[in-house]
């Protein structure tokens, strides 16, 4: 199966330095740099052995989900089709770009702050104070 | 716990989803086993005959072929779910991993199944953010299973 691991651009690793420490920890998994990170290949245990390692780096700066095709498979890879965005990148751009908010709302997660946080609740305006407005706006 | 995202191909809702200990039922997994499936026999395409008439139980044979498509990968996800985490109204789920009409009939069929069902926004602040995490870690920690 295949998975990607996602640096957070607030973190301070590079999908280079991901890729030595997973060999150096002996990952046996096919390992393709990208822009956003890591793509690997190999079997589901090896592939979550490796997150778990990845982490170790960095916990809360190092996404993950599962990835359909395999590292340079030609029916997708831009080298045989001929250019034009990767399929599918548009929105892991979009979501790359929120990865560095939701690094922090995890850590403050883990760190307890967000406990009893509710977001105070919109309530609905008072019938009196409803006409009131309309007054103002419509004498 | 099988949790059923959405967008299904969202890396933040994956992510989160596994670091609460719950299996996310993403569309990764989903593709990755029919393109490593010998039986493809069409390139670059990923769906087969099967998938399109396993599409024919979710929406009508007068859909459009890339709504029936769709829902015969998203059907069976959407039947497999215990519980689902989706955002509303996201950009990106018009594209490349669905379109608006099959999105609603994802959405329709999920709501009645009645599992355990928690909508929140892509955050665009730190405190949306911080409102996001901690609303999907609450939900998540509650399933039982």
């Amino acid at each position: 199966m295949g998975r990607i691991l996602v640096i957070s651009p607030t973190s301070g690793l590079t999908p280079e330095v991901l890729c030595r420490y997973l060999m150096e920890k002996g990952v046996r998994a096919k390992m393709k740099e990208t822009c956003f990170g890591l793509v690997l290949e190999g079997e589901e245990e090896v592939l979550e052995e490796a997150l778990k390692i990845a982490r170790e780096l960095d916990r809360y700066g190092i996404f993950s989900k599962m990835r359909g095709y395999p590292p340079g498979d030609p029916r997708i890879c831009r080298a045989s089709r001929g250019g034009s965005p990767r399929m599918g990148f548009p929105f892991l751009d979009y979501e790359v770009e929120k990865l560095p908010l939701i690094e922090e709302a995890l850590r403050e997660l883990e760190e307890g702050k967000l406990e009893g946080r509710e977001k105070e609740k919109r309530k609905k305006l008072p019938l009196k104070e409803l006409r009131e407005v309309l007054v103002e706006e419509f004498p | 716990m099988k949790v059923f995202i959405f967008p299904p191909n969202s890396l933040i809702l994956s992510d989160l989803v596994e670091r609460f200990g719950h299996t996310p039922l993403s569309l990764g997994r989903e593709i990755g086993e029919r393109v490593r499936d010998p039986g493809l026999d069409n390139p670059p395409l990923n769906l087969t005959e099967e998938d399109l008439v396993r599409g024919l139980r979710y929406v009508s044979i007068e859909a459009p072929s890339g709504v029936r498509g769709r829902m015969g990968v998203l059907g069976p996800l959407v039947e497999q779910a215990e519980a689902a985490v989706v955002v509303k109204n996201p950009d990106y789920a018009f594209g490349c991993s669905g379109c608006a009409r099959a999105s609603l009939q994802v959405l329709y069929l999920l709501r009645r199944r009645g599992i355990p069902m928690l909508e929140v926004e892509y955050p665009s602040t730190k405190e949306e953010a911080r409102e996001m995490v901690r609303r999907i870690a609450e939900f998540l920690r509650g399933l039982k299973g």
